[in-house]
């Protein structure tokens, strides 16, 4: 942990919202991303983020720098995004799932008929994701879009190393058999 | 996971999907790179497992959020969460970084800001002596002062220098502050820059509640401005209390770095909203406004102005520009990275800055350079000390 950061825990745990503004602000994009992919949806992400900075702010004293803020901070989003989804179970919307993929919702097979776009591509991909089960995709997520290690991974989601490994790896086979397929089927999408 | 292979180890999918992501060890990756040479079947699994990794990491649509309104909204649910649980305005149990509390211990808030802006007046006239914006701001100065001929002693370098050198800077900056402030024209009387009994004598004309008024309210006309700065009776008790009378060790409490913040005029009320959101990072801010010349002030600007000209051109836009605000504060060097570095984001700010370094022995100011084009990254922070003053001017261009 940075001594500038040392020192804005420090000043944000004794009140100062500003000190915490600062402290937060590298992180609110990366982790509004993350929330993002998990929630598929952005109002769910913006509720879940205020929710999560605020609980962060109120448990800064908790923290003890053993592990990096950054960590500390995604442990509690993800896993109040994951308990959000557990909670609401929401269902993705056309207008979510537009702004998911950057484009009109399509329909699978036909957009695997004519894939040949990068955002049609990304439109199958997070159609794959988004099937996956929760535990699945906030690993898939954070290893593929964060690029987290499996220690990371693992103190983020509270988990073991190796409960990461195989989870990883089970999620890969899930969207392997859901995308190589296609894939395969069309040569142009990989 | 901590199951080490063996080279008769089976190698099955969740071992390559590590060996993939670079999470096995030296030895291990060994034995399945092995395993791959000789298999062309796990080859085809390693390959597929890492097309679905790379498609995932190319095609993963990137959100931002609205981060000012997220924040903003995070912000205030905490100030109001403070409010409630302590029932007063939040910040006020932040307790001054530990790099403070020397300065702390010997002076209060009062004081430190009576010296700031003392400093302000010095760090000004050495170092923009011949630009408009410097022009300003001692017109404001001698606003209340008797006599021209005093101002121009003070802005004069050479005279300053020589009474920096015979006392220490400190003193000679409350010297100036009580000037500043217009109190019983210490300014008039440049001996007190020599003299550090004056600048006592001025700083007892400061209250805590005036000087909090300064800090806080909206800047004020220069007249009424001028008035809410030395009051006799809040140094004299600071005097006793918080040790004023010792003499300054050699952590002296001088400004020793102005940065100068050339922005638009139509970017100043956005950035002046940033230095005030950051303030927390500062100790004892301080802001003055320079609103506009009276009759007298402008007459003295232009004298000045032609001084100015007649001695030495104008080489830069600063020269040109007006100080629009200027903003005192008592920071250390981390704190004051993470300000700059906020104030770097800022597209339509340059910054730039001014060094004064003191002497180590002479307890004196020095001006170091006034390379007004030089960034801030290429800074000299050695000569930040970790208990420092510094000076924000923002200087608006049309």
């Amino acid at each position: 942990m940075s001594d500038d950061n040392k020192e804005l825990i420090r000043q944000a745990a004794e009140g100062s919202s500003q000190a915490f503004e600062l402290l937060i602000t590298p992180y609110t994009s990366r982790l509004f991303n993350t929330l993002m992919h998990i929630l598929r949806c952005r109002e769910s992400a913006e509720d879940v983020m205020q929710n999560a900075l605020f609980n962060a702010y109120l448990k800064l004293d908790t923290y003890r720098g053993q592990s990096a803020f950054y960590t500390w901070l995604y442990r509690i989003a993800v896993n109040m995004a994951l308990s959000y989804r557990r909670a609401a179970k929401p269902v993705v919307s056309i207008n979510q799932q537009q702004e998911m993929t950057g484009q009109e919702v399509i329909d699978q097979n036909e957009a695997v008929g004519e894939a040949l776009e990068r955002k049609e591509r990304a439109a199958v991909l997070h159609a794959a994701i988004g099937t996956l089960s929760e535990q699945y995709r906030s690993i898939i997520i954070l290893r593929e879009i964060e690029g987290c290690n499996y220690d990371t991974i693992a103190e983020i989601l509270s988990i073991s190393s190796g409960t990461v490994r195989s989870r990883l790896h089970r999620a890969r086979l899930q969207l392997k058999g859901k995308l190589l397929p296609l894939l395969n089927e069309h040569p142009s999408l990989s | 996971m901590n199951d080490q292979i063996n080279p008769n180890h089976e190698i099955d999918g969740e071992i390559l999907s590590a060996y993939l992501d670079d999470e096995l060890t030296t030895s291990e990756r060994a034995v399945v790179k092995q395993a791959l040479e000789n298999s062309p079947q796990l080859r085809e699994s390693l390959q597929e497992l890492k097309i679905i990794s790379d498609e995932i990491q190319c095609l993963a649509v990137e959100f931002h959020p609205n981060e000012q309104q997220l924040l903003e909204t995070v912000i205030t649910k905490i100030r109001d969460r403070n409010l409630s649980v302590h029932g007063q305005a939040p910040y006020s149990n932040v307790k001054i970084p530990a790099m403070a509390r020397g300065w702390k211990q010997r002076l209060q808030i009062p004081a430190l800001l009576a010296l700031t802006a003392g400093v302000l007046a010095v760090l000004t006239l050495q170092f923009m002596p011949n630009d408009q914006s410097m022009t300003l701001v001692q017109t404001e100065m001698a606003d209340e002062s008797p006599s021209v001929e005093s101002y121009d002693r003070v802005e004069n370098n050479a005279e300053l220098e020589s009474a920096a050198g015979d006392s220490p800077a400190t003193e000679g900056a409350g010297a100036q502050m009580g000037g500043m402030g217009g109190g019983g024209g210490a300014l008039a009387d440049n001996r007190a820059i020599q003299e550090s009994q004056k600048h006592r004598d001025n700083a007892n004309n400061l209250t805590a509640g005036q000087f909090a008024d300064a800090a806080v309210d909206p800047p004020a006309p220069a007249r009424t401005r001028a008035s809410s700065f030395p009051i006799p009776r809040a140094l004299a008790m600071s005097e006793e209390t918080l040790g004023l009378d010792k003499p300054a060790d050699d952590k002296t409490d001088v400004a020793d770095v102005t940065y100068h913040i050339q922005v638009k005029q139509k970017d100043l009320p956005a950035l002046l909203a940033l230095i005030t959101a950051h303030q927390n990072l500062v100790q004892n801010i301080q802001r003055k406004k320079v609103v506009g010349l009276s009759g007298g002030e402008k007459n003295l600007a232009e004298t000045s102005k032609q001084r100015v000209t007649l001695s030495e051109p104008a080489e830069n836009k600063v020269r040109k520009s007006t100080v629009n605000q200027i903003v005192m504060f008592r920071s250390n060097a981390s704190q004051l990275a993470v300000l700059v570095a906020v104030l770097q984001k800022n597209p339509a700010a340059t910054l730039s800055m001014n060094h004064l370094q003191r002497s180590a022995l002479g307890n004196r100011l020095m001006a170091k350079d006034n390379d007004t084009s030089a960034n801030v990254k290429n800074q000299n922070t050695t000569t930040i000390m970790s208990d420092t003053i510094f000076s924000i001017q923002v200087i608006a261009i049309p």
